[in-house]
């Protein structure tokens, strides 16, 4: 099976255990991992959603392609866990 | 052989006995001769060339017979390596394990075959001819592992093994009149040649030959035998550990995620608008910083005490390669393999001592009084050099050695009119030779400290308060000096603005060819004069690309299967116990530990090897299919740039024609029934890459276009795209 991801055409790491590829999911952990720095410096009204539509369309922020194609599907998906 | 020859040489050659010289490239050669025999005579060696039933004149091999002090000397030139490790046999399978030396030409196919190819032949051929004639020989190349090779490989092939118990050996580091002629001499009274280096130096022709061969023919074997395409693939000792550098570093960046932090930006009115530095630093929570802010807008600034410590900043180590590279690199962006070939092209002149060192010592018996007076004979050294020559001192070493070679220091020979790279690191080597003569330089470091309504701020700056070794040092001082403006403690300055910096992490930096070369060195895989060709060999193979440097889509694919099925081959450790056992080598053989020789290493070697394959081998299959897969992934993503804007059913497609061979953007709707015929046109030269970003101006789908050794452009397919109309103008005036 493919990893979710637009035109990744790459299959999936762990069926059971995750939808995207190898580095997908890893920019899909990252992701995960580096938002609790970002409630710290913003407050904890500062929700995922803020976080990934910053993450997505601040171009000054330096961040890696697969990290912003992960941020772009949970946008789309909706997923804000 | 390629052609018959012909060799005729000057009857009064034939008639006497003489020793033969074997120099590294004609350059040197030349120089040599210079120096063993002011009256040398330049000897053109006939070499006829008959092929097809013509006969040419070209190539000539040119010698030169001199009358030495200790006697008449034909000196003749290798082209560097004249032979190189072949496969004993035919064929493409693996494993394979014979091997011999074969002239590097006879490897070559005949529509391959340069001019470079016919004067190699035409060098075996004459040394061929001549040696047999000499009763000693002198190996005179450059003195270290690659010049030992190249000498004692091309005397053991014409004359046999047996010849190099006798051959003699120069040994210098400078190609200078005074050091030929001491090594010379030394040579005569029966210095030898270095065995050690000898050793490992085919350890590693060997080992590397073996280990490439066969992993990239298990790489290409496996392609081939599950999906039937083929494909040139390969992986080598340190070109497998490299590559998993980049991939490493590529994940990285590509799957980095920025952390904020925050600053806070303050000006005060002083004569001139200046801003202040937080002392708490970078901060990561906003609200902190807004407080601050809200602490400081509007308030004044409090001078609350100046503090001033002085500091020494000793003069530069003499410089070794690395360090040569490194500094070439910061002062003048030069990249390791350009400035090794300056270095190299200086030493050829005779201007600088040999440059593939670690060395960070000057040798002993180096006269700097009579050095540094014949650089101030060069243009623009004049008035420093006669400064360094007033001190009257040692200059100070690092603590690096090198069993063949001291630091690259100027000899003190005057370089023709030098141009370009060549010019600046000259003036490098020079300068940095000059600072080592110098005192530490004096800095003095000031720091002054506010208060802002009890926020805390700062200003650093710094001064050099005496020159030292930087009086000496032209434009190689390291970081400029910051002059703080003059206050006093208790003098106020009103807070003129105040605002919050939002910063993000950067990341990781993409490799250049200096960084990616010092990550090898630190990792101790290649050595100071292999490092730079393996970053260019994964260039050619396409693994890599760009001046920040990225793995292309082929890279990562061998970097996968290899990190998979057989982790070792891509392993820093396997590459650097190779590394140890060529040391182990050449201290077995100097005496100094214990006894391990060149064929004890290459059945460890072999044993490793033997390993790596069965991995691959076992796995045959699984490489195939993954390498198979990622081709075809691959394939279909390089070719796919979008949906069709026209039909908006379609995907647009890299086509390219079977009647003209040009390519192009078509719609796949073409396909089927002609329902769509969109297309826009591509550039012909260069690699293309799909990307997924549409053009800010017109959303129109872009591709990358990779020219061959320009940097990379995006474009708008969009013909009439108003950000391409700009390129074109731009282009058109740079042009005018």
């Amino acid at each position: 099976m493919d990893c979710v991801i637009d035109n990744c055409v790459k299959e999936i790491v762990e069926k059971d255990l995750t939808k995207y590829c190898k580095k997908h999911e890893i920019a899909s952990i990252n992701l995960i991992n580096e938002f609790e720095y970002w409630l710290i410096a913003y407050g904890s009204d500062y929700t995922m959603k803020n976080y990934l539509e910053r993450i997505v369309s601040d171009d000054d922020i330096n961040k890696g392609m697969f990290v912003i194609e992960v941020a772009k599907y949970r946008i789309e998906q909706q997923d804000w866990n | 052989m390629l052609a018959k020859y012909n060799i005729t040489l000057p009857k009064y050659i034939e008639n006497e006995g003489f020793t033969l010289g074997l120099a590294e490239k004609p350059s040197a050669a030349s120089k040599i001769a210079k120096f063993l025999d002011k009256n040398s005579k330049q000897v053109i060696i006939k070499v006829k060339r008959k092929q097809n039933g013509k006969t040419n004149q070209l190539p000539e091999q040119i010698g030169h017979f001199v009358n030495t002090e200790k006697g008449k000397m034909f000196i003749l030139s290798a082209a560097g390596h004249l032979y190189t490790v072949v496969q004993e046999g035919v064929g493409w399978q693996y494993p394979v394990y014979d091997f011999k030396w074969s002239p590097k030409y006879q490897k070559k196919k005949k529509k391959d075959i340069t001019i470079h190819d016919m004067r190699n032949e035409a060098a075996v051929e004459a040394i061929k001819h001549i040696a047999n004639m000499a009763s000693d020989y002198i190996v005179m190349t450059d003195y270290d592992e690659e010049g030992e090779v190249i000498g004692g490989v091309i005397l053991s092939q014409i004359l046999g093994n047996k010849i190099l118990d006798d051959v003699k050996r120069m040994k210098f580091s400078t190609l200078t009149k005074n050091e030929i002629n001491k090594s010379f001499l030394e040579a005569v009274e029966g210095n030898l040649m270095n065995f050690g280096m000898y050793n490992r130096g085919l350890m590693r022709h060997y080992l590397d030959w073996l280990w490439g061969i066969n992993l990239s023919r298990a790489l290409m074997h496996s392609l081939k035998n599950t999906s039937g395409q083929y494909l040139t693939l390969s992986t080598g000792r340190v070109q497998g550990p490299t590559l998993a550098f980049v991939s490493e570093r590529q994940m990285k960046i590509d799957t980095f995620v920025p952390r904020p932090s925050f600053d806070v930006n303050l000006t005060i009115n002083a004569k001139d608008k200046i801003n202040l530095i937080n002392s708490k630093g970078v901060l990561e929570i906003k609200s902190n910083a807004d407080k601050i802010i809200e602490n400081t807008i509007g308030q004044v600034a409090k001078v609350i005490d100046i503090i001033t410590r002085t500091s020494k900043k000793n003069p530069p180590e003499p410089l070794n390669l690395s360090k040569l590279q490194d500094e070439a690199h910061k002062y003048f962006s030069i990249t390791s393999s350009r400035t090794l070939q300056s270095a190299q092209r200086l030493y050829m002149e005779g201007v600088i001592s040999y440059p593939r060192t670690s060395s960070q010592k000057y040798p002993s018996e180096l006269d700097h009084d009579f050095t540094l007076s014949e650089i101030a004979k060069i243009p623009g050294y004049k008035k420093v050099a006669g400064e360094v020559i007033e001190l009257k001192r040692k200059p100070i070493e690092g603590k690096k050695t090198d069993p063949a070679h001291p630091c690259i220091y100027p000899t003190g020979v005057q370089p023709k009119k030098l141009t370009g790279n060549d010019k600046k690191v000259f003036d490098l080597i020079v300068r940095n030779y000059f600072s080592t003569f110098g005192d530490p330089a004096i800095m003095e470091n000031n720091r002054i400290n506010f208060d802002i309504n009890k926020e805390k701020f700062h200003l650093t700056g710094r001064r050099t308060k005496i020159l030292g070794w930087k009086k000496y040092a032209g434009r190689f001082t390291g970081a400029d000096d910051k002059e703080l403006p003059k206050f006093n403690k208790g003098d106020n300055f009103k807070v003129i603005d105040v605002s919050l910096n939002e910063k993000f992490s950067k990341g990781p930096a993409y490799y250049n060819d200096n960084s990616l070369r010092k990550k090898m060195e630190e990792e101790e895989i290649g050595t100071k004069a292999t490092r730079g060709d393996i970053i260019s060999s994964l260039f050619q193979r396409k693994y890599l690309r760009g001046k920040r440097i990225e793995i292309t889509p082929v890279g990562e694919i061998v970097f996968q299967v290899l990190s998979t099925y057989s982790a070792q081959v891509v392993s820093v450790e396997l590459s650097r116990k190779l590394e140890n056992m060529g040391d182990m080598i050449e201290n077995s053989v100097n005496n100094l530990d214990g006894k391990f020789s060149l064929s004890d290493a290459m059945v460890q070697g072999l044993i490793m090897l033997h390993g790596m394959l069965k991995e691959l081998q076992e796995n045959e299959r699984k490489v195939g299919e993954s390498i198979s897969t990622e081709l075809q992934s691959q394939r279909k993503i390089a070719q796919e740039i979008g949906g069709c804007l026209t039909c908006k059913i379609g995907t647009l497609k890299i086509i390219r024609s079977t009647l003209s061979g040009k390519r192009f953007v078509g719609c796949s709707e073409y396909f089927n029934d002609q329902n769509c015929n969109t297309t826009y046109p591509l550039p012909q030269g260069g690699m293309l890459e799909t990307t997924k970003e549409l053009c800010k101006a017109d959303e129109y789908p872009q591709v990358k276009v990779y020219p061959g050794g320009r940097r990379p452009w995006t474009l708008c397919l969009n013909p009439t795209c108003s950000l391409r109309e700009e390129f074109e103008k731009r282009k058109k005036k740079l042009k005018g």
